[in-house]
């Protein structure tokens, strides 16, 4: 408890370094997952070269249709992956903008391939951490504080958000969603420490309600770590649950490690603000 | 430009793509969409989309169904299940492109869906499953043709009695399980189950 009290927010150079550490480490478990996946986005596997290259059929005779084909050849897909890998040692050894930049234009190729997004929002906070990075890795202190910023006002908004649309929904406030979804998740039923059972068992909903309105609470809720940097340290404490929470019912590993990248951003403005 | 502006102005465009985009990949946004987010997770519930496959005309649907086993080392590995993810978003995309095409013609031709790439990729999804069906089948020599049928399993109904109290019956249908007749009999009785595509007689060829 003392060392909350004590908890004064980072300084940037902490919360950069911490942000570049875990976006490395969510970097490498993104392509070493689509490494293993590879028959699945070869040239015999779903989401092949042949087929992906005609959503540029309106380019078929542009001299630049060749460099749609290239893009999404299973080859240069390959080599970009293991460039993304490299990218991550370099920037561990020598950190440095252009890592960033070049981290950032392969994962929006890599997004572009799967028509939008792979992981939909653990993209999009890979986005905002990417471009955040990019800025925050500038000599001038100013608009390394931007990019700092900017990744805090996103990861608050993705919670305000989130649960912006819940309260809207009479299936969270009832708990009903919460169940559907726990429901959805693609673990089996004797799996997850017997928490599909359990759900379905729970025929009064009512630990449903009050794990729906937990969770919207503490998503509206988060703006007043605005106010406060220990109690942002406490709802620091309580994110990392909640995205392992979310981890451990649905799968969506992506998420925990990409909004821990962006922690470390908010817990510098909320010391800066105070 | 001032920063500050820069920053309010990419403010302002993502709210403005919070109203006006909903999981939409239209015409080429999907091209820019990891640069607007929405973090609208878990909005509420919504049909789910099945996919079911059969060879021969006699022959029961069988269900594309993936379940995982939970690993600790999942955090940090966690491949099959973001496939998972990525697949069932395949098929939210294909119905995307379906409602679209709708909205442009009255009328379509299956020639014009086949042209769509969401439903090339969707093909060779079933394709891939299609390799283990027939790898489990005896005579598979005999295996020429098969039909594969997309199914929206509107279970929200289930949901919407005050206690969510549900029946054995239920229960099976909120956890996709269609293994017995009586499950889907009650399903279509209920009007939460419905055959919204359904493709008839495509040659089975895989390439090597």
């Amino acid at each position: 408890m003392s060392f909350i009290n004590q908890f004064d927010g980072l300084s940037l150079q902490a919360a950069l370094k911490l942000t570049l550490s875990f976006l490395i480490i969510s970097s490498c478990i993104q392509t070493f997952e689509f490494i293993r996946n590879k028959k699945n986005w070869s040239d015999n596997g779903i989401w092949r070269s042949s087929i992906l290259q005609n959503e540029f059929d309106f380019l078929i005779d542009s001299k630049f249709y060749f460099l749609i084909k290239f893009v999404y050849s299973d080859s240069f897909f390959t080599f970009l992956n293991y460039l993304k890998l490299f990218i991550c040692i370099m920037l561990l050894l020598f950190p440095g903008w252009i890592w960033i930049l070049f981290l950032l234009i392969i994962h929006w190729v890599i997004c572009v391939r799967y028509r939008g997004t792979y992981n939909g929002g653990s993209d999009m906070m890979m986005t905002v951490v990417l471009i955040g990075s990019l800025f925050g890795l500038s000599n001038s202190i100013k608009v390394a504080e931007f990019g700092v910023f900017f990744i805090a006002i996103n990861l608050l908004n993705s919670y305000f958000i989130a649960g912006l649309v819940k309260i809207k929904n009479k299936d969270w406030l009832y708990g009903r969603a919460l169940r559907y979804f726990i429901l959805s998740s693609p673990y089996n039923q004797h799996s997850l420490l017997g928490l599909k059972k359990w759900v379905l068992g729970d025929q009064s909903n009512w630990w449903m309600r009050i794990l729906s309105l937990l969770t919207i609470f503490f998503e509206l809720t988060c703006p007043v770590v605005l106010f406060s940097t220990q109690v942002g340290f406490i709802y620091f404490i309580f994110a990392i649950g909640f995205h392992f929470f979310v981890f451990l019912t649905f799968g969506l590993n992506r998420f925990f490690w990409i909004w821990l990248s962006a922690w470390p951003s908010l817990l510098y403005v909320i010391g800066q603000i105070r | 430009m001032d920063i500050r502006i820069f920053f309010l102005l990419y403010l302002l465009l993502i709210s403005l793509f919070i109203f006006i985009k909903r999981n939409s990949i239209s015409s080429k946004f999907y091209l820019i969409r990891i640069f607007f987010p929405t973090w609208r997770f878990f909005e509420g519930i919504q049909s789910k989309y099945l996919i079911f496959y059969k060879f021969q005309e006699q022959e029961d649907w069988v269900l594309i169904n993936e379940n995982f086993d939970f690993e600790w080392f999942q955090l940090i590995h966690n491949p099959k299940v973001n496939d998972h993810y990525v697949k069932k978003s395949l098929i939210e995309h294909f119905m995307n492109d379906l409602q679209e095409l709708q909205m442009k013609k009255k009328q379509f031709f299956d020639v014009e869906v086949e042209k769509l790439v969401s439903y090339q990729l969707i093909l060779q999804m079933v394709k891939s499953e299609l390799k283990t069906g027939i790898q489990k089948k005896q005579n598979s020599q005999y295996v020429t043709q098969f039909s594969f049928k997309i199914v929206a399993l509107d279970d929200k109904g289930l949901f919407l009695n005050r206690n969510s109290k549900q029946s054995e019956l239920e229960k099976q249908i909120l956890l996709n399980d269609f293994s017995s007749l009586e499950v889907k009999k009650y399903a279509l009785e209920k009007g939460i189950y419905q055959e919204l595509v359904f493709f008839d007689s495509i040659p089975v060829e895989f390439e090597s």
